[in-house]
C-alpha cells in the first residue's frame, strides 16, 4: 500500500449477520479517489435502477479518503453515499436519487486506524444491533438498550459501555422512525445531516457503529508531503479571516447575509430579517459560548461549545448557532434567542436535520397563516412564526412519527399533496430536498447549485463548475470544506494527494477527476428517472420578488434560469436535456454508464 | 546498564528560531463574499498566493517555550477550557517519536466526554515518581532503575534493556496518577512523555504549555474522568443533557 489509502474495505451484512474484509480495487481508487468519488460508483454497481432507499439491497457506506487520518488540516470528513430518503424524480416517486452526505468529528481517521477505508453496510438486521470495530476485530452487537435513546444519552452510554476511546455515529429517534431527513451523527452534534441518510441506517436497524483502531496510516512520498504540508497550515493560518472563523464559525455569516438579502427568511419569502441582531454571532459569543470544539487535525475549530445560563432552557449546553441554523431561526421567524438555540439543541438530540426542519417549519408556518391548515391539522398546535415552544412540539411528533409527526416528516411534496397545489408556490425545494438557509433573488447565479446538486436542493454543491468540482474533491479526499474558503488553495491539496497515494495528478487531472465523479452521480439520477425537468427552482424565486432589504425587488426570471442550465450543461460535456453525451462518458473513462 | 554517552531517542536537536510573522489586517469583506458566493476559493485565489509567497514560514515555531530550546524540567499541562479536540498533539507526538501517523502511539491522548470537553492525558513527571519507586530494578551506580530521570530534560524515561517486564510502574500510575503509562505488546511501559516540546509547537490552539514539574503530581496528574468532571462543572456549571428542559 503505497499511502493514504489503507487498502482494505469492511463490508457487514446485516441480513446474514456476516462480515467480511476484502481488499480495495486501487485501480477503481484511482480513478475515484475516494469518498464521494468511491461512493457514486459503489452505489451504481450495487444498486438497481428505480430501488427504495428503504430495500433491504440498498447498500449504505461509509467511506474515507486517502487524506483523512494525515496531518493536513482539517482531515476529519467522512462522507456517506447511499441512496437519498429526500430526493424524487417527477418521472418516478417510488425511486429516490443518490446521496452523499458529509460529518467531520473523529470517526474516519478512526476507521483508517482500524485498517479500513471503508465500510459497507447491506441487508437489516431483525432486530437493533450496533457495529462494533476493533482494528481486524469486527463485532454486530444487539442494541435493544440503546434503541430509541437520544443522541446525547447514547454517547455518553456507549462511552461508558464500549470505551471513550472508541468513536461512534450512530442515529437517534428520528432515524429510527424512518423521518425522511433523519440525520447520522457523531459526539452529540456533529451531523451528515443531509438525504436523510438515518433513515437508510434506521431501516436497517442499525443504531451506532462504534470503531476504534491502532495501526499507521502511510504516505507515500514524506519529503513531498512535507513540503505540501508546511504549504497547506501556512495558507490557512496566515489566511485574512482565520481568526474569525475560529471564534465564531459559521454563525459570523448571520448578520451579513441578511444585509446582503440572502438569508432564508419567513420561509424564503424575504432575504434580510428584520431581527438578525437577535440571532446574531456575536450576541452568542457574549452570551452562550464557553468555548471552541472542532474536527480531527483542524486549526479552525469552527464549532463553539455553548451554554443557556438563564431563562427557563437555563442549563441547556449545545454547539450553536451556525449560519444554518437560521432556517430554524429567521425562516420561522424566531425572536426568541434562547429558544432558538432550545430548538437546535432538540434536532441534534433527535437525530434530525435543522435544515430540512426548519424549512418544513417554516412551510407549514406559512400555511398556517394563510389558513390552509388550522391546528387541528397539527394535533392541536397553533404553529405562529416565532413560536418556539410550538417548533419544540411539532420537532417532538416528528422525532417519534407521533400523530402530524408522521406527515411532516416526510418531505414538501407529500405536505403540497396533502394540503393542496396552491402550497406548491412557497414549498421550497429541488429534487424534493428542502433548501438551506442561502436564499435566491439576491446573489447572481447563486441558484445555480440549487439546480444542479446531485444531491436536490444543496447549498454545498457550488454555484459554479470550478467550485463544485473543488468540493467533489473534498469529499472525495476527507478533508473539510472550510480552510479551503479560508485560504486552503486546491492546488495545495492535490499535492497532498500527490505525495500521499503516490500519484502524479496534474490539476487538469485533479478537475477531470471530479468531473467524473459528478458525472457519475448525475447518470446514477438520470438511471433512476431524473431528467432536466427535475432541474427546477420554487415557483416563489421566479414568481415574488423580495420586499425588504438590499435585495428588494430581486426576481428570478424562468428564461434566464433556461439559459443558465443550457450553459451549465454545456460546460459539463452534457447535451441539452442535461444528459452526459457518449463522448463525455467515454472521455471520462465512465464507459461503463450506457449513454 | 545506563550509558550516559549513549544517544538517546529523546535527545531532541535545537530548532531554528523563526522570523516575526507579519500578517495582513483582516478583511472581512472579502472572506465574506467568498463564503456566500461559493466561488470563494477561487475568487480569493490571487490574494491568498501574494499572501503565501510572502510569509514563507515555520507558522508553528511561535511557542516561546520550544522556540529553539529543549525543555527541562518541566511538564505539558493540557488546558481544557482551549481544547478543541482537534488530535494535532497525538499524531504529531506519534509522527514525531515514532516516525507513525497513528495517534495510538502518542505519548499525549486525548479523551472526549459530554458536554463537550476534552482531557489531555500525558505524563505529568510527577515530582514524587510514583514509578520509578515501584521499580524493582536494582539502581546502577547512577542511582537509576529502569525507569529514571532523563540526564538531560528531567523527563521520565526507560531503559528497556534493563526493564523486567513486571507493569509495576504500570499499575502505580494507572492506580495512583492519570493512567498515562501502559504496557505495549513486548510489554515493556510505554507513555513516556520526552519533553520534546512538539505538540505544545503544533497545538493550534495554544491548549498545551510547559508548566514546572510538580512537587507530587495529585493533582497535575488526576485521572481523566476526575479532570473531566471538574472541567465540566467549572465550564458548563454540571452535568447536563442538552434535552433536559424538554419533556
Amino acid at each position: 500500500m503505497p499511502g493514504g489509502y489503507v487498502g482494505k474495505i469492511l463490508e457487514v451484512d446485516l441480513t446474514a449477520g456476516k462480515t467480511k474484509t476484502v481488499p480495495m480495487d486501487m485501480e477503481e481508487a484511482q480513478l475515484f479517489i475516494g469518498g464521494r468519488g468511491l461512493g457514486a460508483k459503489w452505489l451504481w454497481d450495487r444498486t438497481k435502477p428505480g430501488s427504495s432507499y428503504l430495500d433491504p439491497d440498498t447498500p449504505i457506506c461509509f467511506i474515507s479518503g486517502p487524506l483523512n487520518g494525515l496531518p493536513a488540516p482539517s482531515t476529519g470528513r467522512l462522507t456517506i453515499v447511499t441512496r437519498s430518503a429526500s430526493t424524487f424524480p417527477k418521472s418516478n416517486p417510488n425511486t429516490t436519487g443518490i446521496s452523499h452526505s458529509s460529518v467531520g468529528g473523529r470517526w474516519t481517521p478512526e476507521l483508517k486506524f482500524a485498517g479500513y477505508d471503508a465500510l459497507i453496510v447491506t441487508g437489516a438486521a431483525s432486530s437493533p444491533v450496533g457495529i462494533v470495530i476493533e482494528n481486524e476485530k469486527v463485532k454486530i452487537v444487539p442494541a435493544e438498550k440503546y434503541w430509541g435513546m437520544r443522541n446525547y444519552e447514547l454517547q455518553v452510554a456507549l462511552d461508558k459501555d464500549i470505551g471513550q476511546l472508541y468513536k461512534s455515529v450512530y442515529i437517534g429517534p428520528a432515524g429510527e422512525k424512518l423521518v425522511r431527513y433523519a440525520n447520522i451523527m457523531t459526539e452529540v452534534h456533529h451531523a451528515a445531516g443531509r438525504g436523510g441518510t438515518g433513515a437508510v441506517m434506521g431501516s436497517k436497524k442499525l443504531k451506532f457503529i462504534a470503531v476504534r483502531g491502532t495501526n499507521a496510516i502511510g504516505i507515500h512520498d514524506m519529503k513531498a508531503w512535507k513540503k505540501a504540508d508546511k504549504q497547506a497550515w501556512t495558507e490557512l493560518l496566515s489566511s485574512s479571516g482565520f481568526e474569525e472563523w475560529r471564534k465564531y464559525g459559521t454563525a459570523m455569516v448571520l448578520t451579513a447575509s441578511s444585509d446582503w438579502g440572502s438569508e432564508a427568511v419567513y420561509n424564503f419569502k424575504e432575504g434580510t430579517y428584520e431581527h438578525a441582531d437577535l440571532l446574531s454571532a456575536e450576541r452568542a459569543y457574549r452570551n452562550l459560548w464557553v468555548g471552541d470544539s472542532g474536527c480531527y487535525m483542524c486549526p479552525i475549530a469552527c464549532l463553539n461549545r455553548g451554554m443557556i445560563r438563564t431563562g427557563r432552557f437555563s442549563g441547556m449546553t449545545h454547539d450553536g448557532p451556525e449560519y444554518e441554523g437560521a432556517m430554524m431561526g429567521a425562516n420561522c421567524g424566531v425572536k426568541d434567542f434562547y429558544g432558538w438555540m432550545a430548538n437546535t439543541a432538540a434536532s441534534d438530540d433527535y437525530g434530525i436535520c435543522f435544515i430540512s426542519m426548519g424549512n418544513i417549519i417554516g412551510f407549514c408556518m406559512e400555511a398556517y397563516e394563510k389558513g390552509i391548515i388550522k391546528a387541528s391539522d397539527l394535533d392541536g398546535i397553533e404553529l405562529k412564526w416565532g413560536d418556539v415552544d410550538a417548533m419544540l412540539a411539532i420537532q417532538k411528533k416528528v422525532a417519534y412519527g407521533e400523530g402530524c409527526g408522521k406527515l411532516l416528516g416526510r418531505n414538501l411534496r407529500a405536505l403540497v399533496d396533502a394540503w393542496g397545489k396552491e402550497c406548491e408556490h412557497f414549498a421550497i425545494e429541488t429534487k424534493g430536498q428542502a433548501w438551506a438557509a442561502w436564499n435566491t433573488r439576491s446573489l447572481k447565479n447563486y441558484e445555480t447549485t440549487y439546480l444542479t446538486a446531485s444531491r436536490g436542493g444543496d447549498h454545498l454543491t457550488g454555484s459554479d463548475i470550478k467550485t463544485q468540482n473543488a468540493r467533489a474533491m473534498n469529499d472525495s479526499l476527507g478533508i473539510c470544506l472550510f480552510p479551503q474558503i479560508v485560504g486552503l488553495k486546491p492546488e495545495t491539496i492535490k499535492d497532498l494527494l500527490n505525495a500521499a497515494a503516490g500519484y502524479h495528478l496534474t490539476m487538469d487531472d485533479y478537475m477531470k477527476t471530479a468531473d467524473r465523479v459528478y458525472t457519475l452521480e448525475r447518470s446514477f439520477n438520470i438511471a433512476n428517472g431524473f431528467a432536466r425537468a427535475d432541474d427546477t427552482v420554487p415557483p416563489r424565486m421566479y414568481k415574488e420578488a423580495l420586499s425588504k432589504g438590499a435585495a428588494k425587488g430581486k426576481i428570478l426570471k424562468l428564461d434566464e434560469i433556461e439559459k443558465l442550465l443550457d450553459k451549465y450543461y454545456a460546460d459539463r460535456g452534457w447535451d441539452n436535456k442535461g444528459n452526459p453525451t457518449k463522448a463525455r462518458l467515454e472521455e471520462l473513462g465512465l464507459n461503463f454508464v450506457q449513454a | 546498564m545506563f550509558d550516559p554517552n549513549k544517544k538517546l531517542h529523546n535527545d531532541v536537536p535545537a530548532e531554528e528560531t523563526a522570523p516575526e510573522k507579519k500578517l495582513r489586517a483582516p478583511n472581512r469583506r472579502d472572506f465574506l463574499k467568498g463564503m456566500a458566493v461559493g466561488a470563494g476559493a477561487v475568487a480569493l485565489a490571487p490574494l491568498m498566493a501574494d499572501q503565501a509567497k510572502a510569509v514563507d514560514i515555520d507558522v508553528f515555531a511561535m511557542k516561546p517555550s520550544v522556540r529553539g530550546e529543549k525543555v527541562v524540567g518541566g511538564r505539558i499541562s493540557h488546558d481544557p477550557r482551549k481544547c478543541a479536540g482537534c488530535r494535532v498533539c497525538e499524531v504529531a507526538c506519534a509522527l514525531k517519536n515514532h516516525g507513525e501517523v497513528n495517534p495510538f502511539k502518542s505519548r499525549i491522548r486525548i479523551y472526549t466526554y459530554q458536554p463537550t470537553v476534552f482531557i489531555g492525558i500525558v505524563c505529568q513527571q510527577c515530582g514524587d515518581r510514583p514509578c520509578i519507586s515501584a521499580c524493582p530494578v536494582d539502581p546502577d551506580k547512577e542511582g537509576r532503575k529502569a525507569i529514571f530521570e532523563h540526564p538531560e530534560t528531567k523527563a521520565l524515561t526507560v531503559d528497556t534493556e534493563r526493564c523486567e517486564n513486571c507493569g509495576e510502574c504500570v499499575e502505580a500510575c494507572n492506580t495512583e496518577r492519570n493512567g498515562n503509562l501502559r504496557l505495549k505488546e513486548d510489554e515493556t511501559p510505554d507513555g513516556f512523555c520526552l519533553l520534546c516540546g512538539e505538540c505544545v509547537k503544533k497545538c493550534p490552539q495554544n491548549a498545551l504549555a510547559v508548566f514546572p514539574r510538580t512537587t507530587d503530581g495529585k493533582y497535575a496528574s488526576r485521572n481523566a474522568d476526575v479532570m473531566a468532571k471538574e472541567a465540566i462543572e467549572t465550564i458548563y456549571g454540571g452535568y447536563k443533557t442538552i434535552t433536559d428542559n424538554l419533556k
